[in-house]
């Protein structure tokens, strides 16, 4: 009976122990000193289209350096979810990030990456990269864009990373049936009536990503900056309950009205199959991964707008080093080797990862394969960002489940824009993200 | 002094007979596995207490929030409306699970003698085969059934000239999908274990029913189901347990969508701490979860194992 009392009392303290020891730790993710390390190069990468060309390039690096690099692939939220982890960790998962470019604010913003002229003063603007997909990589945003609170607006401004495949949203549509009814896809309005045209004739007049969260709203951004609407104010407060946000957001219904069945269920496959099966007469795409796949009665231009102005929304994949990397001569070797014209002229001429160099989407020889690639560039000097805030993830799942609550007529237009204001406005205050 | 060095020699003796006696070795060999268990245990939750009262910001601790991340958890509508559909699913999805489950084993009990052992082993098999595939493969398998063009589900509903479904673009129909695959996935494994619950039942009760004339119905529900009563709670146990924990067929089928409709609990806290990377409040919210379990996990236990509905 003693015995068990004494071995009660000691699974007891050691227990107790365990406890106090898990609470002692001030979390796994506190900053600390990177260690050294040996071996491959380690870049975090996205499993789809827009990284597949860059991987295959890596063994030509090896074999002209010796330096080894591996890719590990996730999917979009894995990525950045993986890459915040492994930027705030003591020992990084990874040393390159591929990154979309409304993780900028998160990773540049957030101090976690190297600017590219810590490595013997690089000038990433005379490198010949196109103006329009350079600019997401500069630290503070470019004006007209608002700066987040706690960065200086006066602070020198650096890149932080290189931009590695263009994409930009693309306005795809069926040129038989935009001939045949003579439109001419300029305004939001057009496009309206061509699908109201294509009714009954089997094909679905537009179709769009509705099934909520980045993809959503993504697709909303050309449609919201149009009509005359934006996400924040300059305080970074949403602007979300303005008439202008509310027209857009009716406009986005009426589109969604026109698509096929389980549209709310729609994501950038569905949306670029429907389009490559002449499923869907127009709808905004990636060109990256899909625009070389259309067939010949798909035609590719610049996303509507009205009043004369277009206003695409840029989505360039870029390559960053972590400021926690071992090897960050080696890691900024390698990104300014795979940015390198050479190299962009490979994977360009494959037409999947799309290159981000003036020249080469200018490039005549390239044109003639890709005529999108000279509207890819135009629509990259066109093209706005997305709001350069950290928060930027919240508030895609936000307003993409709003937007998604009215598509189904669960609420009205003016309500999902109120809700997704609120949790937005509370958000940006409980982290102190509103000036 | 000859005397204490004797006294201490006893004394020393007496603590390595003690040291080497059964007690102590019994229990010295049990405490690598304590430890063990101790550390994968206590340890995580420790961990996950200490985190949920800091605040967090993409992932990095920003300071000691005391109760804030409760007190947020409690007003997160993200987070209720989850535990709302997931609660939904499991009153719908469970109660229907249990009662073909059991009729299952029942049936196959009841032709169990006159089979071969080879065929009810090859029977029982088969039924289990859906609980074998992986989670994620039956989402994704579910997921190309329900598509609304180009699936079996519904041009299954078209030969029989039913109007089709919009299953996954639609909140009532994505959940009504989910639990559909659920049934497939889930009822092999409630039939296993009422199966085998059946199979270890004594006779003599089933006898004696015989000898006094009862009804099958009346040997059901005066016999069986109170001696399976045990295996009964236990399955629900576990059958509620995993509902609430929901994730892999989800993610595969639905991604949570259309909108948040099927962002069950499992989900959103997945959104929450690796998506906002928000870890503060994913703790408070997974404590939150816990408790709720362990507290429908009593209810059954009070309910049913006090032999307030069964009376054998």
């Amino acid at each position: 009976m003693q015995v068990k009392k004494l071995y009660w009392h000691v699974a007891v303290v050691l227990a107790l122990s365990l406890l106090l020891a898990a609470c002692g730790g001030n979390g796994a993710l506190g900053s600390g000193s990177s260690g050294s390390s040996k071996g491959p190069i380690t870049v975090a990468v996205f499993s789809g289209p827009e990284a597949d060309a860059i991987k295959t390039l890596a063994p030509q690096f090896t074999k002209q350096t010796g330096i080894q690099v591996n890719f590990t692939e996730y999917s979009y939220e894995q990525l950045y979810s993986k890459e915040v982890q492994s930027a705030t960790s003591p020992k990084p998962s990874y040393e390159i990030f591929f990154m979309d470019d409304p993780w900028m604010p998160t990773f540049a913003g957030g101090g976690y990456l190297y600017p590219m002229d810590n490595f013997g003063g690089f000038n990433a603007e005379s490198q010949g990269f196109a103006p329009g997909a350079l600019r997401i990589d500069r630290w503070p945003p470019p004006a007209p864009n608002p700066i987040p609170k706690g960065t200086d607006a006066n602070a020198t401004p650096h890149y932080y990373a290189l931009p590695t495949t263009a994409n930009v949203t693309m306005f795809f549509y069926n040129t038989q049936l935009a001939q045949k009814y003579g439109i001419k896809l300029q305004t939001w309005d057009n496009v309206n009536t061509l699908a109201e045209k294509t009714q009954g004739s089997g094909m679905a007049g537009y179709v769009l990503r509705g099934d909520g969260g980045n993809e959503t709203v993504t697709d909303f951004g050309p449609i919201l900056w149009a009509y005359g609407g934006e996400y924040f104010t300059n305080h970074w407060t949403s602007d979300l309950t303005s008439p202008q946000a509310l027209a857009a957001l009716q406009e986005w219904l009426k589109l969604y009205s026109y698509g096929p069945s389980g549209e709310a269920s729609f994501g950038t496959d569905q949306v670029g199959n429907n389009m490559a099966h002449g499923q869907a007469a127009q709808g905004i795409v990636w060109p990256s991964g899909w625009a070389v796949h259309m067939p010949s009665s798909v035609g590719i231009t610049e996303v509507p707008g009205m009043n004369g102005k277009q206003f695409p929304e840029v989505g360039v994949w870029s390559m960053g080093i972590a400021k926690n990397a071992a090897r960050s001569n080696e890691d900024f070797q390698f990104i300014k080797w795979l940015t390198a014209e050479s190299q962009q002229r490979q994977y360009g001429g494959v037409g999947d990862d799309l290159p981000t160099r003036q020249s080469l989407l200018l490039d005549p020889t390239l044109n003639q394969k890709f005529p999108f690639y000279k509207t890819v560039y135009q629509s990259l000097e066109d093209s706005h960002m997305r709001p350069r805030t950290a928060a930027w993830p919240h508030v895609v799942e936000v307003l993409g489940g709003e937007i998604v609550k009215a598509e189904l007529k669960q609420e009205s237009p003016q309500e999902a824009l109120q809700k997704a204001s609120q949790e937005i406005d509370q958000y940006m205050t409980q982290n102190n993200l509103t000036t | 002094m000859a005397s204490n060095r004797l006294a201490n020699a006893a004394q020393g003796r007496r603590g390595v007979h003690f040291l080497l006696s059964d007690q102590v070795i019994k229990y010295a060999f049990i405490i690598p596995a304590i430890l063990v268990l101790l550390v994968l245990m206590v340890y995580p939750l420790g961990y996950a207490i200490n985190a949920s009262l800091h605040t967090y910001f993409l992932g990095k601790q920003t300071g000691f929030g005391g109760l804030v991340n409760w007190v947020n958890a409690f007003q997160d509508t993200f987070f209720w409306h989850a535990v709302g559909i997931t609660l939904l699913y499991s009153v719908i999805a469970i109660p229907i699970e249990m009662v073909i489950a059991l009729a299952l084993a029942i049936a196959l009990q009841s032709i169990s003698f006159r089979l071969p052992s080879t065929l009810m082993s090859l029977v029982r098999s088969v039924i289990l085969i859906p609980f074998i595939v992986m989670q994620v493969v039956s989402g994704i398998i579910w997921k190309l059934l329900f598509l609304p063009q180009f699936g079996f589900v519904n041009y299954l509903f078209s030969a029989l000239h039913l109007p089709s479904v919009d299953w996954l673009g639609s909140p009532t129909g994505a959940i009504a999908a989910v639990i559909v695959m659920d049934f497939w996935i889930w009822i092999p494994f409630v039939f296993l274990i009422l199966f085998s619950g059946l199979q270890a039942l004594p006779e003599e009760p089933y006898e004696a029913a015989r000898v006094d004339g009862s009804s099958s119905w009346q040997t059901f529900y005066h016999v069986t189901l109170p001696l399976l009563s045990p295996v009964i709670v236990t399955a629900l146990s576990l059958r509620t347990i995993d509902a609430l924990r929901i994730f892999d067929q989800v993610y595969a089928m639905t991604g949570g969508g259309p909108g948040t409709s099927t962002m069950f609990i499992s989900l959103q806290l997945a959104n929450t701490a690796f998506s906002e990377l928000n870890f503060g409040l994913a703790d408070a919210e997974l404590f939150i979860v816990l408790m709720l379990m362990y507290l429908i996990i009593a209810l059954y236990y009070f309910l049913f194992l006090r032999g307030r509905m069964f009376h054998a």
